[in-house]
């Protein structure tokens, strides 16, 4: 029996991919390679699932654990077994319906030489015998394996944060709201789930503000780091990407940097939105000007990010039915410094509404440029930028902006659970000594939620937790929260409102007063001619 | 058509300031052949040398001028013996790799002091406006500057004898060598007016639009689409070439979306450096000797 096969064994959770093979058979059949496809298939039963080169792969497992078969990327793989909810490329996947990750895998293959011929003649008997032990070995290695997480009364919770490149300002903001949320908890000896109480461990690392590093970096989180529960890195984008790698591990993301609706229509399962999507971003806006100023024309220029998109593109079609005329749709690269071409064009368009933007710093370039280049517009809406602190930086350029905000610390929800948003504001700023902004308490919510879930649940058992956020509603010092529980939206954001805020002179000073929606506003909209 | 007008001019205004930071990369590429990639970390150091001076020290912010040209020059010679000296002679890769890495670390070192945060230079300055368009007084006043520091470059190119000896080494540095000029001394001094040039662009584009900590890549990549229209190594063809750009954008954005300019501008760039592989603008600023 032993001469026919070598097999391995690696724990999944210290590895992922595995870098040391331990060979236990005598037989000199080949180890299959590190960087070949992975398949993997929800098993019950011994089945044969590949053939490779005219060798076939076997795999068998426990009843709710999971086998990963590497088929050594050899040309010629034929998946016999119907490949169904598996992912390729990756060391590990998950039962359709389930969470758990197998706490081991083992691989083994019908080796070369003397296994070639014997294969047909090996009685079924003697397959089920050599399965269970197999079978063994692995619940063996199993229980070596099972120190996986740091500790039992702690939840590591990963996320990337960009702290260089473009996105840099709000996705730090966006941290530090998660850490007051951390630090907040575990002065109060943690969350409390059932009886236990744990502590929350953070880790982070620096995305660069690129898609690259997110994939790898959540990767790791999860794999090396254990991370259990993800937040979601800043901006749409990154959040897309960072997306697809939760789902194939089947771990739950609280998504508050993200707004674009697009990865929740792809039947994901674990990601939960937090903030407004981008879908309604400017409905606020649109509804301020429709009061104000009936059939005016709009001039739409917008950043070519997947989030700025999604946000024109409903934005258009809301103005549209709202009666608006665009005299201008125009979109730009993320690297524009140099607005002037386009702000002649808005002028040459005649229009009196700007809505538009991207990320922080070409939106503040845009508002200065504007400002430079007077552009005689009645309203300018920039989307992201103007909310930060940082904006009144841009002086007199920044008077008059208006900006559709997730949330600022003027509202006054009554809250649920949790702070209220005065609360929380103080805190903040007593903490960091810098101004608070949505970014901030869209990283706050994520961990406030995922508490209460928790809290709800009973338990810190991913199935659980997820089925606690689906059916959650609640109101919190950020706004409402649900989320649709349908297949086709799952995890989409459908509660929460915007706000419009805009920059107001108060005393010689630049504030960010909120104008709409009247039940929170703090000033009145001003329609300022640039 | 005034909006075309409008455009063609805005063009011209911002044109000439690009022309400026790729005289810089030029000068530089024709004295010693290194092409300089710290060029895009020098011209965010102009703008936080503006930002500085104007902010923390209250200098008024046309009198940042000189102070950044000066740090400019005396940053480049540093640089030139820190990065440049022992690659002058070697394959372009060399003194490639070694200007890159020094960039890296200046950018690595100005996002660990500042972060990538916005930074801003008000500046009011009376502009013109021609019927509903307005053209910012700052533009006007960054092209007449970089007018001026084109001309004086000129002279002192033209007209003084550690200008000559620039020339001289330029087009033959074994000859420059014979007659005694001290090559090494004028390749320093050529690198740092080369960077001096790239941080006084960097000041000017500093009170036109707010900038942070990468803002110099893009213009980096501006300045070598303009060297490659002026002809490699002539900085009065540099000038030209930013201007010609500049019109170029002027021209093309009204009648197309703004996103298509930059691939219009690269297919420029490749077809110039197929069909006039010495530049469009290719006249001599000094000949090349044996």
């Amino acid at each position: 029996m032993a001469g026919y096969y070598s097999w391995t064994l690696f724990p999944l959770r210290t590895t992922g991919i595995p870098t040391s093979v331990a060979r236990t058979a005598s037989a000199p059949g080949p180890i299959l390679g590190r960087s070949g496809h992975h398949a993997c298939f929800p098993l019950k039963r011994r089945r044969v699932l590949a053939e490779v080169g005219g060798i076939r792969h076997f795999a068998w497992c426990r009843a709710g654990r999971h086998m990963v078969i590497d088929s050594g990327g050899a040309p010629g793989t034929k998946f016999i077994h119907p490949l169904k909810n598996c992912a390729f490329g990756t060391a590990s996947c998950r039962e359709p319906g389930k969470r758990e990750i197998s706490e081991a895998e083992a691989r083994f293959q019908e080796s070369g030489a003397g296994a070639v011929g014997a294969r047909a003649t090996v009685p079924a008997k003697d397959w089920e015998d050599d399965m269970k032990w197999l079978c063994m070995i692995a619940a063996g290695a199993a229980l070596v394996a099972a120190p996986a997480f740091a500790a039992d009364d702690t939840i590591t919770i990963g996320m990337t944060v960009s702290r260089t490149g473009s996105l840099n300002v709000d996705s730090v903001a966006e941290l530090k709201g998660s850490e007051l949320w951390r630090d907040e908890v575990n002065a109060a000896g943690g969350i409390k789930v059932g009886n236990k109480h744990y502590k929350i461990r953070f880790v982070e690392y620096d995305d660069q503000s690129q898609g690259g590093r997110v994939q790898q970096l959540y990767t790791r989180l999860i794999v090396q780091d254990h991370a259990q529960y993800l937040f979601s890195p800043y901006s749409s984008g990154l959040s897309a990407t960072a997306a697809v790698i939760t789902e194939q591990y089947g771990k739950i993301m609280l998504v508050g940097g993200g707004a674009e609706g697009k990865i929740f229509q792809l039947g994901n399962k674990y990601l939960f939105q937090c903030i407004t999507s981008a879908d309604h971003y400017l409905t606020g806006a649109i509804q301020v000007l429709k009061e104000k100023t009936p059939g005016a024309k709009i001039a739409f220029v917008y950043s070519d990010d997947p989030f700025s998109k999604a946000v024109v593109t409903a934005a258009r079609t809301q103005a549209a039915a709202a009666g608006f005329k665009e005299v201008l749709v125009e979109s730009y690269p993320a690297s524009t410094t140099d607005f002037s071409p386009i702000i002649n064009k808005i002028i040459s368009s005649k229009a009196d509404v700007f809505m538009g933007g991207g990320h922080y710093p070409d939106g503040a370039t845009l508002a200065r440029q504007l400002y430079d280049q007077k552009a005689n517009l009645k309203s300018v809406t920039i989307l992201v930028a103007p909310d930060s602190p940082k904006f009144a930086s841009l002086g007199p350029a920044a008077v008059g902006i208006t900006v559709p905000s997730q949330w600022e610390p003027a509202v006054t929800y009554k809250p649920d659970f949790g702070p209220t948003p005065k609360e929380f504001a103080k805190a903040y700023e007593a903490k960091f000594n810098t101004g608070v902004d949505y970014h901030a308490a869209s990283g706050y919510i994520e961990g406030l939620l995922l508490q209460h879930a928790m809290a709800k649940a009973g338990s810190i058992e991913p199935d659980k937790v997820a089925a606690e956020l689906t059916k959650l509603e609640v109101t919190t010092f950020f706004g409402k929260y649900k989320v649709a529980s349908d297949a086709n939206n799952h995890g989409l954001q459908i509660a929460h409102d915007m706000v419009l805020a805009q920059w107001q002179m108060r005393d010689g000073k630049l504030s960010l007063e909120m104008v709409w929606p009247d039940a929170a506003k703090t000033a009145n909209l001003v329609f300022a001619t640039q | 058509m005034i909006g075309l007008l409008a455009s063609l001019l805005d063009g011209l205004l911002v044109g000439s300031v690009y022309g400026l930071a790729a005289m810089g990369i030029s000068l530089i590429w024709g004295v010693m052949d290194v092409i300089n990639l710290t060029h895009g970390a020098m011209i965010v150091a102009g703008m936080f040398g503006l930002y500085l001076l104007v902010n923390d020290l209250g200098v008024p912010v046309y009198a940042a001028l000189p102070p950044v040209l000066v740090g400019g020059l005396l940053v480049g010679v540093a640089l030139y013996w820190v990065a440049v000296h022992r690659m002058i002679g070697r394959p372009p890769l060399m003194s490639l790799l070694s200007t890159f890495s020094v960039n890296l670390v200046l950018i690595g070192l100005g996002t660990a002091e500042w972060g990538t945060v916005l930074f801003n230079v008000p500046v009011s300055f009376p502009g013109f406006s021609i019927g509903r368009y307005t053209f910012p007084g700052t533009h006007i006043m960054a092209a007449v500057l970089t007018g001026v520091i084109a001309g004086l470059l000129y002279l002192f190119l033209f007209r003084t004898r550690p200008g000559k000896a620039v020339r001289a080494v330029s087009g033959n540095r074994e000859a420059a060598e014979l007659v005694g000029i001290p090559t090494t001394r004028v390749l320093a001094l050529a690198f740092g007016l080369g960077v001096a040039l790239a941080c006084v662009s960097g000041m000017l584009i500093g009170t036109l639009f707010p900038f942070t900590v990468l803002s110099g890549d893009a213009y980096q990549l501006k300045s070598f689409v303009v060297t490659v229209l002026g002809g490699l190594g002539n900085p009065a063809g540099a000038l030209i070439g930013g201007i010609a750009l500049g019109l170029f954008e002027g021209l093309t954005t009204p009648f197309m979306p703004v996103s298509w300019t930059l691939v219009f501008e690269f297919v420029l760039f490749v077809v110039v450096l197929i069909a006039f592989p010495g530049g469009l603008l290719n006249f001599r600023w000094s000949r090349r000797v044996g």
